[in-house]
């Protein structure tokens, strides 16, 4: 099973045990290495941006993503989690920049496991790199080691 | 051994390239200038500036045993704990001080004759970045390049070059790749330059 990112936005987000819209997928957070979804921005903008742990979700459904209660939407925005919902960092369009200097378009899509959050693949214009080749993502570049293009 | 290639670029396509971590995908600078050592023949790094509209010149060196590549896009580093304290910046900054200055040095040859002026310093770029030969202007105006040894002789007047070197001169950069690597093989330092010596 694989879910990709540009999917994956606008998909509901639903409380289980009020049957509740908390809010939809707006965008992920994923942690400096690139390799891990940590948390998605579900509703608000900025500073009242809402987001969820990856860890607390009790699913992530084709239709619907699912949450035990509104309880686990927390409006604490981490500094990772704030560069992400600002867009000072993006997933899609990131730069995609290889480890001995030489760029390689931009980021179409990622690919990633709906169980665990990690990132399967990165996916650029014609090729992709698998997960575990991406180094970074930072506010410059997704950062993959070079020679790893499929 | 392997033979990774390595391709060659001069130094001035270096300047304005920003200096990326790999650990966190961040542009931490931007590459203002090249230090470098013309006495040894010898990369000591760059200088940088800040990236943004806030720009200045960072007192952070980026030594060349720091980084990690220079690619055509971005000068990598690890990370930015390998930009170099500012200690180390002014050493570097007296270093290139006390070198000659190489650029608009005359290059004779063992035998006398005049090969041209240096106008530049040719890299090998990769994951060793050195610098490994000089571009001349000649008479006419046309590129001459020339391997860099042990051999050369620096003065604040020439650069001497053994005539023995005559023939690894090159006047394209893209045959000027093999042409180092057959002198490298030739003196056993054994660095594989890309033959198609692309400028990166």
């Amino acid at each position: 099973m694989s879910e990709r990112v540009s999917e994956s936005l606008g998909r509901p987000v639903v409380a289980a045990d009020t049957a509740e819209n908390v809010g939809e997928v707006k965008a992920f957070v994923l942690d400096r290495s690139g390799r891990t979804i940590t948390q998605l921005h579900v509703a608000g903008r900025k500073r009242s941006a809402e987001m969820v742990n990856w860890s607390d979700l009790s699913g992530f459904g084709t239709d619907a993503v699912m949450v035990a209660s509104h309880d686990t939407v927390t409006e604490s925005v981490e500094e990772r989690a704030d560069e992400m919902v600002r867009g000072h960092v993006e997933v899609i369009g990131a730069r995609v920049l290889d480890t001995d200097g030489f760029e390689h378009g931009v980021l179409a899509d990622l690919e990633f496991d709906p169980e665990t959050g990690a990132v399967i693949a990165a996916i650029g214009d014609g090729r992709q790199w698998p997960g575990d080749a991406i180094r970074s993502l930072g506010s410059y570049a997704l950062v993959v080691e070079s020679r790893s293009a499929k | 051994m392997t033979t990774s290639s390595v391709r060659l670029l001069r130094a001035g396509e270096i300047i304005g390239l920003p200096v990326v971590t790999i650990d966190g995908g961040e542009d931490v600078g931007e590459v203002k200038d090249v230090v470098y050592d013309g006495t040894s023949h010898r990369l000591i790094g760059f200088t940088l500036n800040k990236r943004g509209w806030f720009r200045g010149t960072l007192t952070d060196v980026l030594n060349v045993a720091q980084i990690a590549a220079i690619g055509g896009d971005a000068v990598m580093v690890n990370s930015d704990a390998d930009l170099a304290a500012p200690v180390a910046a002014a050493e570097a900054s007296a270093l290139e001080g006390e070198g000659h200055d190489v650029i608009g040095t005359d290059v004779i040859t063992t035998d006398g004759t005049i090969l041209g002026v240096v106008s530049g310093v040719i890299l090998s770029a990769g994951e060793r970045p050195a610098a490994v030969g000089y571009e001349l202007t000649d008479d006419a105006g046309a590129s001459v390049f020339v391997p860099i040894s042990a051999q050369l002789a620096l003065s604040g007047d020439n650069l001497v070059v053994p005539s023995e070197m005559t023939p690894f001169v090159r006047h394209d950069l893209a045959g000027f790749g093999a042409s180092v690597s057959e002198f490298r093989a030739i003196l056993g330092q054994g660095t594989d330059v890309d033959t198609e010596g692309r400028t990166v």
